[in-house]
């Protein structure tokens, strides 16, 4: 027999550090056999009320463990069976953070210049025109006509 | 930082001019072993100088060198608006300095600091106010040890379009000119100089300004100047170290025609061409030429071209001299046309022209290729396509070099590294309208037109731009803000034609970001480490694998599914 708590959470399940509400403390076994990922727990009666009674239940805590509540199934008059599922990201948080990883996104990404093939891009283009800070002047009075010559010397004035 | 070297009256003697970047606070670097006593200072502080330990110095080491050797200009200013002089006083010294309207120097001397500002008890400059000749305000100092007021402040009417040297050295017999120039955006390299045989060297340049003189009276032809030919053989436009290929200075190389003296380059004005042209068909005129030729005049015409926009930066020798035709001078002897010029230094001319920093709109990745796609627009070439990525926070700098008997041009195009200027391409154009005189001509101007196809190449100094290859046959005109262009070749009478004015552009994506997409997507990310070092801070991770080597104390089914949901990506709170 373990104690169970009955546990609200509200965000999605992706949600590693998850912050829970106690809805409720009741007693139950699980039912063998069972494994680790996906064990059954067993309701009695009363407890199986407690949980009925309170449709926020969306986590048990059991030993320690977190569990994702998947389904109940009436087994007898007496016993209900409710499918659970580990949450390992909360279960695990501890470990998972010390973790080495290589990160492929995040949403603080210091990267800028890494191509994001994810972002969605139209069609269009922006085109913008600067012009240098200079040009070839079309004036009269900044150009010049030379005249090349074969000669014999310069005839100094 | 850099050293050049510029040339100076003396063709085997070299002047090291200090470049400088804006931003550049002189006042950081140590100027304090400058001597400033004792008759032997200046002798002191010239050690033998190996020329390529100078050239292997570090920035502060050729600051220092400059400044305490006092071998060089020593004053540079742009954006820093305010510039230190150290001041040997045991030197005759008189310096010519530019600096910006309402700026300010600062000269710290043996006297104490001198703080100067251009402001309106000066002489005034003719074209103060004037934007196009903003930076042409002259300063003289003219320190005079031992007198209460060592420096003298005189304002030169120097406009640079004038083709005006000046003297900038009160005592030529003990003056040394040394050359620095500036441009607009607070580059200091040396640029064309203008020969003048009755005065020191100066700077002559569309926008780039100074001049600067030092006499170091009693020692001149002592230490100092043994150093700067030391300098001799290492030519401007050497490579200086393994990452960078300094800018060439080509108006430098052997003139092999016009040293001859056999042909002469003479800018002309409009009148003065058209009396020439005139001439040949005056009969009385002709025949007196013919008289001082054998066979035709117009066979020693080697070509008459009209150049836009070269005034500025021609190459004169500052001496008057009649036109000259075969063995006919325009003297008006003869029944010609009195026609007196300038005739040039060079065979070539240069124009140069400078980009604005090419700057990114998105600040990430969004600002370099293949997204943003960069071309520039190059008159007389057409457009040539650069790698953004390449040039993103760089200037780019156009330089012609234009041959002026054919108007074979070569263009340069410099892109700003981080100490000096990269070619990054070397194209071909011709410029200049010819002026036909007879039919002879027309036909070889349209024989010319006809078989006119440039070719882009490449230098192997830079890289080469795979993309490139067909744009100097491509055209376009900036008013169309668009992607079309119109094909065929340009030459130099459709260049003539076209756009004058280079320009840059931009074709950028247009993103659509999603609303909350960093928390819902997440961006790129090569981070690594434990994930709770990254957790702290990011609200989205997706890790793209997992690498510990630890001892895991997760069981191997949840760890399946963790790395699962890592991979997939996770959110924090």
């Amino acid at each position: 027999m373990s104690t169970i708590k009955l546990l609200n959470h509200t965000g999605i399940p992706t949600l590693v550090n998850k912050t829970f509400t106690t809805i409720a403390t009741v007693n139950g076994s699980f039912r063998a056999p069972y494994n680790l990922m996906d064990p059954v727990i067993q309701l009695g009666t009363q407890a199986y009320q407690r949980y009925f009674a309170d449709s926020r239940v969306t986590h048990m805590e059991i030993d320690g463990k977190f569990y994702f509540v998947r389904t109940a199934t009436m087994s007898s008059n007496a016993l209900t069976d409710v499918q659970l599922h580990l949450d390992v990201l909360t279960t695990y948080k501890t470990e998972i953070g010390n973790l080495d990883v290589i990160l492929e996104r995040s949403s603080n990404s210091p990267e800028k210049y890494l191509a994001d093939e994810l972002m969605p891009m139209s069609v269009k283009k922006v085109i913008e025109d600067v012009r240098f800070d200079s040009e070839i002047s079309d004036k009269y009075e900044d150009g010049s006509y030379v005249l090349v010559t074969s000669q014999n010397g310069y005839a100094e004035v | 930082m850099r050293v050049w070297l510029m040339n100076t009256m003396d063709d085997n003697v070299k002047m090291p001019v200090l470049m400088v970047r804006p931003g550049i606070d002189l006042s950081s670097f140590s100027t304090s072993g400058i001597s400033t006593g004792g008759a032997n200072a200046l002798s002191n502080a010239l050690p033998p100088v190996d020329t390529q330990e100078l050239f292997d110095a570090t920035n502060t080491e050729l600051v220092d060198y400059i400044f305490n050797r006092n071998l060089g200009p020593q004053v540079m200013s742009q954006n820093e608006r305010q510039i230190k002089l150290p001041y040997n006083s045991e030197l005759y010294q008189n310096c010519v300095v530019a600096i910006a309207p309402h700026s300010t120097v600062t000269i710290p001397s043996f006297y104490g600091n001198y703080s100067l500002e251009k402001s309106s008890q000066d002489q005034g400059s003719p074209w103060m106010g004037d934007q196009d000749y903003r930076d042409a305000v002259i300063f003289r100092i003219d320190p005079k040890p031992g007198q209460a007021q060592p420096y003298k402040l005189m304002t030169y009417p120097m406009r640079y379009d004038s083709l005006t040297c000046y003297n900038v050295s009160s005592d030529t017999s003990r003056s040394t000119t040394i050359v620095l120039c500036r441009d607009d955006n607070g580059y200091i390299r040396p640029m064309n100089l203008i020969y003048n045989r009755n005065r020191p060297t100066a700077v002559y340049h569309e926008k780039v300004i100074v001049s600067t003189a030092s006499t170091h009276g009693s020692h001149a032809g002592g230490l100092d100047q043994d150093f700067w030919r030391q300098q001799t053989g290492r030519m401007e436009g050497e490579e200086m170290n393994n990452n960078c290929y300094e800018v060439p200075n080509i108006l430098n190389r052997y003139n092999p025609r016009i040293q001859l003296s056999g042909t002469g380059y003479y800018p002309l004005t409009k009148e003065q061409l058209r009396d020439f042209q005139f001439s040949l068909a005056d009969k009385t005129i002709f025949e007196n030429i013919a008289q001082a030729i054998t066979g035709n005049p117009t066979d020693y015409i080697i070509g008459i071209k009209w150049y836009y926009g070269i005034k500025r930066n021609l190459d004169i020798i500052n001496s008057d001299v009649y036109l000259k035709l075969g063995g006919f001078a325009y003297n008006g002897a003869g029944g010609g046309a009195s026609i007196v010029t300038k005739p040039a230094a060079s065979e070539m001319v240069q124009m140069d022209m400078l980009s604005p920093t090419i700057v990114g709109k998105f600040n990430n990745y969004l600002d370099n290729s293949p997204y943003t796609k960069l071309e520039v627009y190059i008159p007389y070439v057409g457009f040539t396509t650069l790698d953004m990525t390449e040039v993103i926070g760089k200037k780019l700098w156009l330089r012609y070099t234009t041959k002026m008997d054919t108007g074979a041009t070569i263009v340069h195009l410099f892109k700003e590294s981080d100490d000096c200027w990269e070619v990054m391409l070397e194209l071909q154009c011709i410029m200049g309208s010819d002026i036909l005189i007879n039919v002879k001509g027309v036909d070889t101007l349209l024989s010319r037109l006809a078989s006119s196809l440039y070719n882009v190449g490449t230098v192997g100094l830079g890289y080469v731009n795979p993309g490139i290859a067909t744009a100097a046959s491509l055209a376009s005109l900036p008013s169309t803000n668009g992607t079309q262009h119109r094909t065929g070749t340009i030459n130099n009478e459709t260049g003539s034609m076209g756009v004058f004015v280079p320009f840059i552009r931009y074709t950028r994506p247009e993103p659509i970001q999603p609303a909350n997409y960093d928390m819902a997507v997440g961006r790129p990310d090569v981070r690594t480490g434990k994930l709770s070092s990254f957790t702290s801070s990011a609200k989205y991770v997706k890790v793209g694998n997992i690498y510990t080597g630890s001892s895991l104390s997760i069981p191997k089914e949840a760890f399946d599914e963790v790395e699962s949901l890592l991979r997939g990506g996770v959110y924090y709170a």
